[in-house]
């Protein structure tokens, strides 16, 4: 909302410059910003038009000779309202003008013209252009244009409201604030209104048929008014502050509200058949067309103001054309009310459509200020347009309401806040709000609250009333805190950063995709029935992810289309699927999710092996056995999207799958890179962790010795078979065994291939002799032999 | 034969193979072994000595010791010699070749400022909770003193999964669960996704990450508050940092307040994001309102507390000039490369 300092001024006094105004109303909560408004122009001064002549042969350009302080100079201009006497912005040649325009010397129609008169929307100062822009008739000739609008503007102060603050959508609010911060108070307009007509009972009737609605009416007719324009100060302040100057009336009811905060309706009187209101609730379905031309259906939560034959308005949003004043109106019904905000709210919200009116009465407003609002408008209409005023006024009030009562405590305020105020400086700071205080006893202050600060309901408001009357920077800071060892809590998800840590450095990057995804993308890795959005913001974001792995792959594609080919990745984050059991942390899950591209990688001067699935099977195992997640074993299975895969187990439960991503997977991201993926469920990890313990034993002080076995085998054997096999029957020497050959080709028989081990062997009572390895070596063979299919190659 | 024949003939012995070491038929360290070796020919003399009479092993002894210092001499003159010419037969290894370029990956850069903040609250005995990111209205409005239809709801457009179910627009559930789940007295720190059904522009997104603090005792005063959130702003943006607290509104606090932290106006940037005024807004808070603590269970006469959120997302914009909120969410290496650390 924008106020304007010097109006301010009316209701309250003061002596801060705009900037410290601005600043003072902040930290009373009320942020403001002093507009200062970007003049997109340079070179263009006052001038004065000395003669205005027609051009030969053109029917609307004219030739002008302007001065702007020094010799006549000619301009050509081509619009109707330019006339001699007149001050204007001229854009002197070499001026530059609002998209990088650059004035030059031209030649219309044969006359040289030696710079430009601007309309305002030429400097971006408005969208006019009607005609020129015609300056106030003392502007000094030649002073540069920033220079005079800066003089004449009006100092307007851009509110940014806090939706709890409905009383400080008007000057007068704003005033309010103001007085108390600085101790003074703040004075109301003149409300006095003259009555000449006759008693308002016989010209008009206001029925309350759904005070649920509607908790006031109040209504004012003004018979004779003289529409037109309103004068020059009013309507500046209106344009001023963002507001269209229409005529008097409508002006003077924008006027009211912005100075009250009072939304007004003016209808014409003439129009309201059987000079009836009523106001009621809409039927479901009903239609009615609000003034700017839009029909609208409504529903039964609608508040309407209707006459003897149907609606007129839509209560507190928007007018009807029917009733609108036109400039054929001549006598008026001012409607000033109270409705009830959540029914506003509602309503406006329900069609998408907020005014002026709506956005304060949905805040709140003041139900005493109706009748001053009244009163207020009706005598402003009545100075400005004339006409008698109807004696009285209509006011009905089904739903009185009351000031609130609330008990506040000194001592709690005073612990709440860190104060250590008196219980007269507590009283004082809210007796300046206009909140009266009677002393209850040496603790207790019972406190009365003004209607016009309806959101003020419990001590706690009140409180933060006392603080923002002493100041929250003068409330004293505790330096430092106490904390019980009750306080103290695991932190569930402290098993992230190790894993974030060890990934980065095995080249890593950690990426963060959105939570909604396609519909489609959320079925490719699971089968679980995803969440769905009721309102998505777009056809791509419809659904929750249910995996990580398609966020990762449409950013590997990402980077793909930006010449980034090798690319790894991993995001740690919720995935979530539908349940009837809402509400919970069970129902998200947090995974681990990696990709990686495949093939070489363009490492150092040394070669190095090619990025492939078992990589990555290595980092998992790597990542998992760190954990102390359990013996992590990986199994073939089928996996959805995947091609080749595998499932992995710690401590004998499935916690994930590894594999390969297939064309037709990453076809739906346009990625042409192989990829391997994996998705781990994290917190099933950190689960089997915590069961984990750390096992601690002597270090062996004897030898070991290694022995490599090299078998045949045909093809179709498991390599993972014969390693677990190894393990299983490798006696109680044997301490590792690792693969470190793998060949299949021309010195083999077709079908088969060759697999070398290392073993590793030690004893813990002492240095093995070669009988004993021997003896081991031949054990193991001997077994693979009979039950692999295997054929020993050389020891 | 005596011990000292032995001695002459092992020396002897020694000039021979010499030779051949010299004449490059033999290694030095063959010759090193053979002679000095564990099982060596001095080794071999050294363990006759045993078989001397007692008076006669100190000379003897002495001998061998003699022998040994000249042998070990000879051997490592070779020794110098051999590799000096070896070094200059063999080029030298290039060293100018780069290290090898181990991989590096980064961590994201709104982790990185979750952890920090983590960091510095965890001193002050912070522990950390964690809310659902999928809600009811009930915690993330109802129970939050959002009164139905009131305007407090539009500072937060949500999006909805069912009737009563939605994305939270806050970590401000997490007070919520925090209450119903912990005995008071309680500090904790919430981190986590938040959603907003607004449209994606360079500077707003319909996702992105907050952090919310909630402090809950007998005797927590606003004070407290000032001087926690301060505290972390010098941690966070320096010990130079100037903060002011100012009058705001969340439906969940009363008093509540909003940190600024003094930006300057030295660039035209500084004016954009200052709207002009140098001051920078940095996280809401306040003190808990006490139908919060009723709805969480808790007598507000008896207990009161302060909360605290910031905008995660933000925060990083302004710390490292990020100019578009959805950097984050695309995974460009490119992007993501430059918080390596």
């Amino acid at each position: 909302m924008k106020i304007s300092c010097d109006w301010l001024q009316e209701f309250v006094e003061f002596d801060l410059p705009p900037e410290e105004l601005a600043d003072t109303l902040t930290m009373l909560g009320l942020e403001a910003l002093l507009e200062k408004p970007r003049y997109d122009f340079n070179g263009v001064v006052v001038a004065g038009v000395l003669a205005v002549e027609p051009i030969a042969g053109s029917d609307h350009l004219l030739l002008c000779r302007v001065t702007a302080g020094g010799e006549p100079q000619p301009v050509v201009c081509g619009a109707p309202n330019v006339a001699p006497g007149q001050k204007v912005p001229l854009a002197i040649v070499g001026a530059t003008l609002p998209g990088g325009v650059v004035v030059k010397q031209a030649t219309l129609r044969g006359q040289v013209s030696e710079g430009m008169i601007c309309a305002e929307d030429e400097l971006g100062l408005s969208k006019d252009h009607s005609g020129i822009m015609v300056l106030d008739e003392d502007a000094e000739v030649g002073l540069d244009l920033k220079i005079y609008l800066e003089n004449r503007r009006e100092q307007i102060l851009d509110l940014d409201l806090t939706p709890n603050r409905g009383d400080a959508f008007s000057h007068i609010g704003v005033a309010r604030d103001l007085a108390a911060k600085l101790g003074r108070s703040a004075r109301l307009p003149d409300t006095e209104v003259q009555e000449t007509g006759p008693p308002i009972a016989e010209l008009a009737s206001v029925e309350i048929r759904d005070p649920d609605g509607c908790h006031r009416y109040a209504a004012r007719v003004i018979t004779g008014i003289t529409l037109g324009p309103s004068p020059d100060w009013l309507a500046r302040r209106i344009t001023a502050l963002g507001m269209r100057p229409i005529n008097n009336v409508v002006d003077a009811s924008n006027y009211v509200m912005m100075e009250l905060g009072q939304p007004l309706h003016i209808f014409d009187y003439d129009r309201i058949t059987g000079q009836r209101i009523e106001v009621y609730f809409a039927k479901s379905g009903e239609k009615f067309t609000t003034l700017d031309g839009t029909e609208r259906t409504l529903g039964s939560h609608h508040l309407l103001i209707a006459d003897g034959e149907g609606p007129v308005a839509l209560a507190g949003i928007m007018g009807g054309a029917d009733s609108e004043v036109s400039d054929t109106t001549t006598n008026l019904l001012i409607e000033s009310a109270y409705f009830v905000p959540s029914v506003i709210r509602k309503g406006a919200k329900s069609l998408d459509l907020s005014s002026e009116a709506s956005k304060r009465f949905e805040r709140d407003i003041d139900i005493e200020g109706v009748i001053t609002a009244l009163d207020r408008v009706t005598r402003l209409i009545s100075e400005l347009a004339g006409g008698a005023v109807a004696k009285g006024r209509i006011d009905v009030y089904p739903r009185r309401h009351e000031p609130r009562q609330i008990e506040l405590s000194v001592a709690f305020t005073n612990r709440l806040c860190g104060l250590e105020l008196d219980q007269q400086t507590v009283a004082g700071s809210l007796q300046r709000f206009g909140i009266a205080v009677t002393v209850k006893d040496a603790d207790l202050l019972h406190c009365t609250v003004p209607l016009n600060r309806p959101e003020l309901r419990l001590d706690v408001d009140l409180i933060e009333e006392v603080a923002r009357i002493t100041g929250y920077d003068n409330i004293p800071v505790v330096e430092g805190v106490e904390v019980r060892f009750a306080e103290l809590i695991a932190d569930e998800q402290g098993y992230m950063a190790p894993v974030r840590q060890a990934l980065v450095h095995w080249g890593f990057f950690e990426h963060l995709a959105v939570t909604m995804t396609r519909n489609s993308f959320a079925a490719l890795f699971s089968g679980a029935e995803p969440v769905q959005l009721t309102n998505p913001l777009s056809s791509e974001l419809t659904t929750l992810r249910t995996s990580l792995l398609p966020g990762l792959l449409e950013a590997v594609a990402y980077n793909e289309r930006r010449q980034q080919t090798v690319v790894r990745l991993f995001e740690i984050g919720a995935v979530h699927q539908a349940d009837a059991s809402v509400y919970n942390l069970d129902r998200e899950n947090f995974n681990l999710g990696i990709v990686m591209t495949l093939g070489s990688r363009a490492v150092g001067w040394k070669q190095a092996p090619a990025s492939d699935l078992f990589e990555l099977k290595g980092i998992i195992t790597r990542l998992l056995s760190d954990r102390g997640a359990g013996e992590v074993t990986f199994t073939p299975a089928k996996a959805t999207g995947f091609g080749p895969a595998l499932s992995i187990a710690a401590a004998g439960e499935t916690i994930g799958v590894l594999g390969v991503v297939p064309p037709e997977t990453r076809q739906p991201f346009d990625l042409d890179s192989e990829v391997a993926a994996a998705e781990i469920d994290l917190q099933a990890v950190a689960r089997l962790a915590g069961t984990a313990t750390l096992a601690y034993s002597e270090v062996i002080p004897y030898p070991v010795v290694e022995r490599d076995l090299a078998l045949e085998l045909p093809e179709a054997v498991p390599a993972g078979d014969l390693l677990d096999a190894i393990w299983k029957n490798g006696g109680d020497y044997l301490r590792d065994v690792r693969l470190f050959d793998l060949y299949s080709g021309d010195n083999l028989a077709p079908g088969k291939k060759s697999l070398a081990f290392r073993l590793t062997l030690q004893s813990a009572e002492g240095t093995l002799t070669d009988e004993q390895v021997e003896k081991e070596v031949q054990k193991i063979a001997g077994y693979l032999e009979k039950h692999h299919q295997a054929r020993l190659r050389r020891v | 034969m005596s011990l000292s024949a032995d001695i002459a003939s092992v020396r002897e012995e020694f000039a021979e193979q010499l030779q051949a070491v010299q004449a490059g038929e033999q290694g030095a360290e063959q010759l090193r072994i053979a002679f000095l070796g564990r099982k060596g020919l001095l080794a071999g003399l050294y363990a006759q000595l045993g078989q001397l009479r007692p008076g006669e092993r100190p000379a003897a002894g002495e001998q061998i010791n003699g022998l040994k210092s000249s042998l070990e001499e000879q051997i490592g003159q070779l020794g110098a010699s051999s590799s000096a010419a070896q070094a200059a037969a063999t080029p030298a290894t290039d060293l100018t070749l780069p290290g090898d370029p181990l991989p590096l990956g980064a961590i994201h850069p709104i982790t990185q400022v979750l952890e920090r903040v983590k960091a510095i609250f965890g001193r002050l005995g912070f522990s950390i909770y964690y809310g659902p990111e999928v809600e009811s209205d009930f915690y993330n409005f109802g129970a939050l003193n959002f009164q139905p239809d009131h305007p407090a709801r539009d500072m937060q457009d949500t999006f909805y999964t069912g009737p009563d179910q939605l994305l939270r627009t806050h970590t401000s559930n997490s007070q919520i669960h925090a209450l119903e789940n912990l005995a008071p007295p309680i500090r904790i720190l919430a981190p986590g996704r938040v959603f907003r059904n607004e449209s994606i522009s360079t500077r707003s997104h319909c996702q992105f990450h907050q952090i919310e603090g909630m402090v809950i005792d007998r005797n927590v005063s606003m004070g407290e508050l000032k001087g926690t959130l301060a505290h972390f702003a010098r941690e966070f943006f320096g010990q130079d940092v100037v903060t002011r607290f100012r009058p705001s509104y969340f439906p969940f606090t009363e008093p509540s307040a909003e940190m600024d932290i003094y930006w300057g106006l030295e660039t035209e940037n500084d004016y954009r994001v200052t709207k002009g005024t140098g001051w920078l807004e940095i996280l809401g808070s306040g003190m808990v309102h006490p139908n919060v603590l009723k709805a969480g269970g808790l007598d507000p006469k008896e207990w009161t507390g302060y909360a605290f959120g910031m905008g995660i997302e933000r925060t990083s914009m302004l710390l490292w000039g990020i100019g578009d909120i959805r950097y984050f969410y695309e995974g460009d290496i490119r992007f993501l490369m430059q918080f390596r650390s």
